[in-house]
C-alpha cells in the first residue's frame, strides 16, 4: 500500500493511510492519518478531519509481522483505525519519541522474541523443579500433618472396594495363625500410631496391599505361596512399612499436586499434550514407587530382624516368588506391583548379615503351617 | 454495558465529540491552523482517484458475489503466546491462565479475515477471571451436593434424592454453560468494529436440550441427528452481526438417512465413516446458514477432514504435544479456506447492535470442558 505522501525516506513519512471503523456501521472509510507532535490527525474523504492524542490509543493489534496496526479508542464499542503498511509503526516511534511509548515498536521484536525463548526455557526448568523436588518435597512434608483418622477413613473406603467383607476368606484357623505371625512383628512397646487390620481374600492372585491407616489386604493366593510363616511375615513387614512411611497417602498428596501443576501447564491444550505429559507423569511415578519398594524392604528387614524372626523367610519368598512367577499371566504376578526383584534379593541379602547373633524365633512349625494356609 | 456508544447518535459518521464522550476533536479543514494542516499538502484531492477506487468503500467491492475467509496465523507465534502464557501462569500460581487464554484467543481471531478486514476480540483476562471464579463457586456448591449426599441424614432416600439433584444440575449446567460461552464470545467479537451477539433464551436450549437427551435415549440414539440439528439451528438463528441476524433452515431428518448409514458402516469402516458424515452435517449445517440475504457455503469433505485429522493426532504424538500450536493453527485455516458466504452483503444495512454479556457462561463452560465454536476438525 502506498502511502499518500512519497517521500525519499520512510523514516520521515509522516502522512499515511488507513482505514476507519465508525463503531456503528459496518462500512469501512478511507482515510488520511497525519502523524503529530502530540496528537495524530485522521481526515476522512469527506474532509472532516479529527485528532486524537497518542494516549487515548489503545493498540489492539499490529504486534506480529503482516498484521494490520489497529488503534481504538472510545467506550464499549469503540472507533477504530487500521493501517495496514509494515512501516507505520516504525516511522511512528522515530518520529513521535516516548509519546507513543505504550504502542508496539516492532524494533524490540527481536528482544521480545530473546524473551519468549527465555520464558520457554524458564517454564520448562520452574514446571521440572517443582515436578521433581517441589511437589515431592512438598507432598513429604504434607504427608506428616495428614491425621491418622483421615488416613483411616481413606483405607477403609479402599478396603470396601478390594476387600469387601464377601469375598474375604473366613476361616478361623487362618486368620487366627497370620494374626499370630503378624503379632510377633509388632513390639509391644511400639509408637506407632495405627492399630492394623489384616483382611484375607479369597482369590488366586498372588499379592498383597497396604492401605492408608493400617489396612492390609493379603490375597490368599500369596498366603498359598508361602513356604512357611516367615516368608509370610517378611509380606507382611513390608507392608506395614509402606503403612508406617505413609507412602500411598504421600503418593495421594504428589498425585493431587502433579494434577494441578499439570493442568497449570496444558490449560488450553488438547488431549494428547495431555496425553504426553501423563506418560512422563506416570514414568516418574513408577520411579517413586519403586523408592517406596525399598524403603519398605530396608524397614521391613530391620522389623524382622528386631522381632528375631529368621530373616531367610522374607529373602526365599522373594527368591521363591521370582522363579514361580516366570509362568504366570501378568494379573497373577506379586511382581507386577513390586518391581525390581532381582536387585531386591541381593539387597535383602546384605541386610539379613546385619542380623544379630542369637537365636530366632520360630513362629508356626511348618508342616502345621502348610496344612492351615490351604484353608481359606 | 455494551450498548452501542452510538445508538443515541442519529448521525454516526458525523465524528462529533459529544457522541463519544471522550476528547476526539472535530475541526474542519478551515479550522486547521496552516502550520498544522499536514493534509494542505495532499489535497484536494488527498488520496488519488485510483487509489481512492480501489481503497475506499464502493459498491463494488461489497457486491461481490464470494466472500471468502482467511486465515494468517502461524504455529509458530502460537508458540511462543503459549510459551510466555505457561511461565506467567507459573510464577502467578495459576492466575494468569485467564489472561492466557485471551491472549491465544485474540491473536487467532485477529489473524482471521473475511473479505481482507480481520476480525478482533475484545475480551479481557480480567472479565474471564471474575467469570470463571463466579462459575467455580456455583459448581463448587454443586460438587459439594455430591460429595455430601453419601453423609446426608434421614436414610438413603434422602442420599439418593441428593445425588440426583446434584447430577441433574450437573446435566442443566452444560446448556447453561454453552449459551452463556457463546453469548460472551460472540460479544467479544467484532468485524468491522460491529459486535456480534448471541441473543436465544437459555431457558429454551436447556428445553431442547433436555427433551433432545431424553428422546435421544429412548431411542436409543436414533433421534441423534434431529437433536443437534435443532441444538445448531437454535445457537445459530439467535446469533447476530451488529443488527443483522444469522438465519437457519436445515433439519435433522435431512441428515437421517445418512447418519443411519453412517452407523452401519461404523464397524466395516472401522469408524472411519464417521468423518464423511461429519463432513455431510457440516456441508449441509452451512448450507442452510444464511446471513442477510448471502448463503454460506462450506466445502470441506470426508476425505480431507479425516487426513487433517489423523496427520493432527500424528503430530501431536510424536511431538509429544509439542506441534499444539502447529495442530491448531492447521485447524483453523481448514475451517477458514473451507467455508464462504455466497451474495450480496449489504453492508449499508448493518449497524452496531451490540449485546453485554458476562463472562460466568464462558467460565463454566471452561470448567466443563466444552467446545463451542461452530469449526470441524
Amino acid at each position: 500500500m502506498k502511502p499518500i505522501l512519497e517521500l525519499a525516506d520512510s523514516h520521515l513519512q509522516l502522512t499515511w493511510e488507513g482505514d476507519y471503523l465508525d463503531g456503528w456501521s459496518a462500512n469501512r472509510q478511507r482515510v488520511g492519518v497525519y502523524l503529530e507532535k502530540h496528537r495524530i490527525s485522521i481526515k476522512t474523504e469527506s474532509g472532516e478531519v479529527f485528532y486524537l492524542p497518542y494516549q487515548e490509543l489503545r493498540q489492539t493489534q499490529g504486534f506480529y509481522e503482516g498484521e494490520p496496526v489497529r488503534f481504538e479508542w472510545d467506550g464499549d464499542t469503540p472507533r477504530a483505525l487500521v493501517i495496514q503498511d509494515s512501516e507505520f509503526l516504525p516511522s511512528l516511534h522515530r518520529n513521535v519519541g516516548n509519546k507513543a511509548s505504550h504502542i508496539h515498536n516492532p524494533a524490540n521484536r527481536s528482544l521480545r522474541l530473546k524473551l519468549t525463548f527465555a520464558a520457554a526455557v524458564s517454564s520448562i526448568v520452574i514446571a521440572a523443579s517443582l515436578y521433581l523436588w517441589g511437589i515431592p518435597t512438598i507432598a513429604s512434608l504434607a504427608t506428616h500433618y495428614v491425621p491418622v483418622s483421615w488416613e483411616k477413613k481413606l483405607g477403609a473406603g479402599v478396603m470396601s472396594y478390594l476387600a469387601p467383607p464377601e469375598k474375604l476368606c473366613k476361616n478361623k484357623e487362618l486368620r487366627q495363625s497370620v494374626q499370630l505371625i503378624f503379632s510377633g512383628l509388632i513390639p509391644v512397646n511400639s509408637d506407632i500410631p495405627y492399630s492394623f487390620e489384616i483382611s484375607i481374600i479369597d482369590s488366586r492372585i498372588v499379592n498383597a496391599f497396604a492401605a492408608p491407616g493400617g489396612y492390609i489386604g493379603l490375597y490368599h493366593g500369596l498366603i498359598e505361596q508361602t513356604k512357611s510363616p516367615e516368608e509370610l511375615a517378611g509380606v507382611l513387614a513390608h507392608e506395614v512399612q509402606h503403612i508406617v512411611k505413609r507412602h500411598s497417602t504421600r503418593a495421594l498428596l504428589q498425585q493431587a499436586s502433579s494434577n494441578i501443576l499439570m493442568s497449570a501447564l496444558t490449560g488450553d491444550l488438547s488431549g494428547a499434550q495431555a496425553f504426553g505429559l501423563a506418560s512422563a507423569d506416570n514414568f516418574f511415578r513408577l520411579k517413586n514407587s519403586r523408592e517406596a519398594e525399598r524403603e519398605a524392604d530396608e524397614e521391613g528387614m530391620k522389623m524382622i530382624l528386631e522381632a528375631g524372626i529368621d530373616p531367610e523367610g522374607m529373602i526365599h519368598f522373594f527368591d521363591h516368588i521370582k522363579e514361580y512367577e516366570e509362568n504366570l499371566p501378568g494379573i497373577y504376578k506379586y511382581l507386577s506391583s513390586h518391581p525390581g526383584t532381582r536387585s531386591r534379593v541381593s539387597h535383602l541379602n546384605i541386610l539379613a548379615k546385619h542380623a544379630p547373633e542369637g537365636k530366632t524365633t520360630k513362629l508356626i512349625g511348618n508342616d502345621l503351617w502348610d496344612k492351615i494356609k490351604k484353608s481359606c | 454495558m455494551a450498548s452501542s456508544a452510538c445508538k443515541s447518535c442519529d448521525a454516526p459518521s458525523s465524528f462529533s465529540s459529544s457522541a463519544s464522550g471522550l476528547s476526539t476533536h472535530k475541526e474542519t479543514l478551515e479550522e486547521i491552523p496552516k502550520t498544522d494542516a499536514p493534509f494542505d499538502k495532499v489535497s484536494p484531492p488527498d488520496v488519488e482517484p485510483e487509489q481512492s477506487l480501489r481503497a475506499s468503500e464502493n459498491p463494488t467491492d461489497d457486491s461481490d458475489l464470494n466472500h471468502t475467509l482467511t486465515f494468517h496465523g502461524q504455529g509458530g507465534t502460537l508458540l511462543g503466546i503459549q510459551a510466555v502464557n505457561i511461565f506467567l501462569t507459573l510464577v502467578t500460581f495459576g492466575i494468569y491462565l485467564f489472561w492466557g487464554k485471551v491472549n491465544v484467543r485474540k491473536y487467532l481471531i485477529g489473524q482471521t479475515a473475511f473479505k481482507g478486514d480481520r476480525f478482533a476480540y475484545h475480551g479481557t483476562g480480567m472479565e474471564l477471571f471474575i467469570g470463571s471464579m463466579k462459575a467455580f463457586l456455583v459448581l463448587g456448591a454443586m460438587t459439594a451436593l455430591f460429595q455430601a449426599a453419601p453423609l446426608m441424614p434421614g436414610g438413603k432416600a434422602v442420599s439418593i434424592l441428593a445425588f440426583t439433584s446434584g447430577y441433574l444440575g450437573f446435566m442443566l449446567f452444560i446448556p447453561i454453560a454453552v449459551v452463556g460461552s457463546l453469548r460472551y464470545r460472540l460479544s467479544r467479537t467484532s468485524w468491522r468494529g460491529i459486535r456480534l451477539s448471541f441473543r436465544g433464551p437459555v431457558k429454551d436450549y436447556v428445553k431442547i436440550s433436555i427433551l433432545g437427551g431424553l428422546f435421544s435415549f429412548l431411542t436409543l440414539g436414533l433421534y441423534y441427528p434431529i437433536f443437534h440439528a435443532r441444538k445448531r439451528s437454535f445457537l445459530v438463528s439467535n446469533a447476530y452481526f451488529g443488527s443483522l441476524s444469522f438465519d437457519f433452515d436445515g433439519e435433522g431428518k435431512d441428515l437421517f438417512n445418512s447418519f443411519l448409514l453412517a452407523l452401519l458402516l461404523t464397524i466395516p469402516t472401522l469408524g472411519f465413516c464417521w468423518f464423511w458424515y461429519m463432513a455431510e452435517r457440516h456441508r449441509y449445517y452451512w448450507s442452510h446458514t444464511k446471513l442477510g440475504s448471502s448463503k454460506f457455503k462450506s466445502t470441506v469433505t470426508g476425505s480431507r477432514l479425516l487426513i487433517l485429522s489423523l496427520t493432527n493426532i500424528l503430530l501431536l504424538i510424536v511431538t509429544l504435544g509439542f506441534a499444539w500450536s502447529w495442530t491448531s493453527i492447521r485447524k483453523v485455516q481448514f475451517n477458514c479456506s473451507n467455508l464462504l458466504l455466497e451474495g450480496r452483503l449489504d453492508m449499508e444495512s448493518i449497524f452496531q447492535d451490540a449485546q453485554s454479556a458476562t463472562a460466568t457462561g464462558e467460565g463454566l463452560g471452561n470448567l466443563l470442558e466444552l467446545e463451542t465454536d461452530f469449526g470441524i476438525g
